[in-house]
């Protein structure tokens, strides 16, 4: 029962290192799809400016 | 129950609520440790008369309330829409103690506007408020955006059966796990999780602005959980024209974006689902009805001429543009601006921002991205049906985390919310226009208070009518429950009168 | 005789119109910078826009140092002559203030920020007034030229309020009652059952 329980132990440090991994890359993606909204709008700002012009 | 309620179902009730009332009383604990450490002894008096108040309360219902029962779901809507009222009055005893209010009604206002992440308010002299006060006003919002239900659930309700009626009636349907109290728990890791994160780099960015240190550090915090709770609430009179910065405009942005966002978004993105970030109607929805309105806003700043350069339409119209759209409610312009320095379209661009709103299952109010997308959709759908032959058959369908196939009932019940706001928005107008107020302004003050925004283009004020005061604690309440709770609760007391009192169960 | 005359008329004629076309000439310094309240300016920003003027109130919040330059709030409501914590009358708004942009060594004359501790020393600012600063994102601020402190801030006191901490005794004097009654009550049902 000890071999089972410290072979089970690397696993779960690995999949929490990988779980909260995932959370961080989940707010990369999100700041990063904030991101890309402002510059669509600032694009449209740009282009909008240009035409008025 | 609905004919004729028992008195067993006023006791189910009412322990609810008093549960309810004792998470609110646990909460303040927080601003009462910032008041002690901010040695500011009156604030931590007023803390620990609410508190008090809280744990009084909560002790009165467990005695006279004890039932055996389980909650049922409309128990669970009833306790939603009563306890955010009982959260409001006990919630309001530090506000009101603080000196900052003229009046209970304007305490209760704040509290409302603090819950429901509104973010008007009528709190006097914010520029001389205690760092307890402001802890309190900011925490409002952080814990109301989760929910104070969901928080109920979290530390109250776990293991009982009852859970699950309350939180759905919370008006976030979304079932992120099958357990409802594991949901309650992952709601409330991704809020802490982003709240570490924002706040740190709200406070470098501010630190790198001139700010000092500490002050630096409990802005920071305040300015994270105003954003991403979409409240819109911030520690000076100026909000976020405060601070002068395009550093700290662009976190915050970034923040209440985010934090508009469905949570069920959150955790699928989180936990591997990194498609469904473009794939989601929301995000969709939000991306096209923002990207319209920046059209609308920069024609209109074009034809006002008053903000010239790229930079100047990012800081005064995108940033104030997609606040109303998330309807968050910071702003970087006096609220007299929107009138007087917006021009014509560019104020109704923000104005209809803020009607279509968020997401659902968020913090945000309006009619929500969601309802947007599957109204889209189903004229869509008529349209090809009236273009298709007869036998031909004519579905459309949204992703959401799974595909939803449109069916009428659904188009039918998302009509009548959008309908209902519609309507809570037209009744503020129309109120604020027979008290005087020019029809855009009381425009812009009526959806804002009804989308659960909190911008105002100057109406909002301690000294606004009374009516229009109470009406707008209505609207803010009732958009934040998406009218569901709120007519069961009405039904609820509609059938306590016809009954003509309470009926013994046998 | 008639022509003797005509340079009497036309004198002060002549004098009238110089005066309507260049005031400057005679109003000197005054003209320069006008005193004015935040709110008259906030409320009439396209008239303010570019002007010199003169606004004088408390310093509240922080100093935002930016290299040479730095960031002041200065608030001109009825809470900077007497706030809600000195126990000022409501005044049926929260705070009415601007955000001035000076030298950083001009500000540097101010010692006292106003908040719920302290009342924030009292200054006059004088500059231009700008509706959408285009140094500073469209901002509506204040460029300031000169600061002056006129009072020095203080600490604002907050006697010990007894009557709360009887409230709070009197509630925990309750609290317990009830919580002995739940108690009794729970060992009362567990006993039926």
């Amino acid at each position: 029962m000890s071999s089972k329980e410290t072979d089970r132990e690397p696993v779960r440090e690995e999949s929490r290192w990988r779980r909260w991994g995932g959370y961080a890359l989940g707010i990369v993606i999100e700041s990063a799809a904030v991101g890309a909204i402002s510059l669509a709008a600032l694009f449209l700002m740009y282009l909008i400016k240009l035409i008025a012009k | 129950m609905i004919l004729r309620p028992t008195r067993e179902d006023v006791k189910l009730i009412g322990r609810g609520i008093g549960r309810v009332i004792l998470g609110v009383g646990l909460i303040m604990a927080i601003p009462l440790v910032v008041s002690i450490l901010s040695t500011e002894w009156s604030t931590v008096l007023d803390f620990l008369v609410g508190i008090s108040a809280c744990v009084a309360f909560w002790l009165v219902m467990e005695i006279t309330c004890h039932v055996k029962r389980d909650l049922t779901w409309f128990h669970g809507l009833i306790v939603a829409s009563g306890g955010w009222l009982a959260a409001m009055l006990f919630g309001a005893v530090p506000h009101f103690l603080s000196g900052h209010f003229k009046s209970y009604l304007d305490s209760c206002f704040d509290l409302m506007s603090g819950y429901t992440t509104t973010g008007l308010f009528l709190l006097q002299d914010l520029d001389h408020a205690s760092h307890g006060l402001n802890m309190w006003r900011h925490l409002l919002t952080y814990a109301g955006g989760q929910g104070i239900i969901v928080i109920a659930l979290t530390f109250l309700f776990a293991g009982t059966a009852g859970a699950l009626k309350i939180y759905v009636s919370e008006g976030k349907e979304e079932k992120l796990l099958p357990n409802v109290v594991r949901t309650a728990r992952a709601i409330w890791m991704i809020s802490l999780t982003y709240l570490m994160v924002g706040s740190l780099f709200i406070w470098i960015s501010l630190l790198r602005e001139g700010m000092p240190v500490v002050r630096g550090l409990l802005h920071s915090v305040w300015l994270f959980m105003g954003a991403w709770s979409t409240g819109g609430f911030a520690p000076q009179s100026l909000n976020l024209l405060y601070y002068h910065s395009f550093w700290v405009e662009l976190v915050t942005l970034i923040v209440f974006v985010i934090g508009s966002f469905n949570f069920a978004l959150h955790y699928a993105v989180w936990t591997g689902n990194r498609r469904e970030i473009y794939r989601n109607i929301e995000v969709k929805s939000f991306t096209t009805t923002i990207l319209l309105g920046t059209v609308m806003l920069s024609i209109g700043f074009g034809k006002f001429g008053l903000f010239t350069n790229l930079g100047e339409f990012f800081r005064k119209g995108f940033y104030n543009l997609a606040s109303g759209h998330t309807t968050t409610g910071n702003s970087t312009v006096y609220s007299v601006s929107f009138y007087r320095e917006f021009g014509f379209i560019a104020m109704w661009a923000v104005i209809l921002a803020m009607a279509i709103g968020a997401s659902a299952c968020s913090t945000g109010g309006g009619f929500k991205g969601l309802r947007m997308g599957i109204i889209f959709k189903y004229l869509r759908g008529e349209v090809r049906r009236l273009a298709s032959p007869e036998s031909a058959v004519v579905s459309e369908k949204v992703h959401h985390i799974q595909d939803i196939w449109l069916d009428d009932p659904l188009v039918k019940g998302t009509m009548f919310i959008v309908i209902c706001y519609v309507v809570i928005y037209s009744l503020g107008a129309m109120l604020g226009i027979l008290y005087g107020y020019s029809p855009s302004v009381a425009f812009f003050d009526a959806v804002s208070a009804g989308s659960n925004t909190g911008l105002s283009a100057g109406l909002t004020s301690p000294l606004m009518p009374t009516l229009l005061k109470v009406y707008y604690i209505f609207e803010m309440w009732a958009g934040r429950l998406e009218f569901i709770s709120i007519i069961a609760l009405f039904s609820f007391g509609g059938a306590l009168l016809r009954g003509r009192g309470v009926r013994r169960k046998r | 005789m008639r022509g003797t005359r005509r340079p009497h008329i036309a004198l002060p004629l002549i004098a009238a119109l110089v005066l309507a076309a260049f005031p400057t000439m005679f109003c000197g310094a005054a003209r320069a910078a006008e005193e004015v309240t935040t709110q008259e300016l906030v409320e009439n920003m396209e008239r303010y826009d570019g002007r010199e003027v003169t606004i004088t109130g408390e310093a509240v919040g922080d100093i935002m140092v930016r290299d040479d330059y730095a960031w002041i709030t200065v608030n001109d409501d009825a809470y900077s002559i007497k706030s809600i914590e000195e126990g000022g009358d409501f005044a049926g708004l929260s705070n009415y203030g601007i955000g001035v942009w000076a030298p950083r060594r001009e500000l540097e004359k101010i010692h006292v920020l106003g908040g719920y501790k302290n009342k924030g020393d009292w200054v006059r600012v004088t500059g231009t007034f700008n509706r959408a600063c285009h140094e500073h994102g469209g901002d509506t601020d204040i460029h300031a030229e000169s600061v002056v402190v006129l009072k020095a801030g203080y600490p604002i006191s907050h006697p010990f309020q007894y009557w709360k901490l009887l409230v709070v005794i009197i509630l925990a004097g309750i609290i317990v009652v009830l919580w002995v009654v739940r108690r009794k009550k729970i060992r009362r049902a567990l006993r039926k059952a």
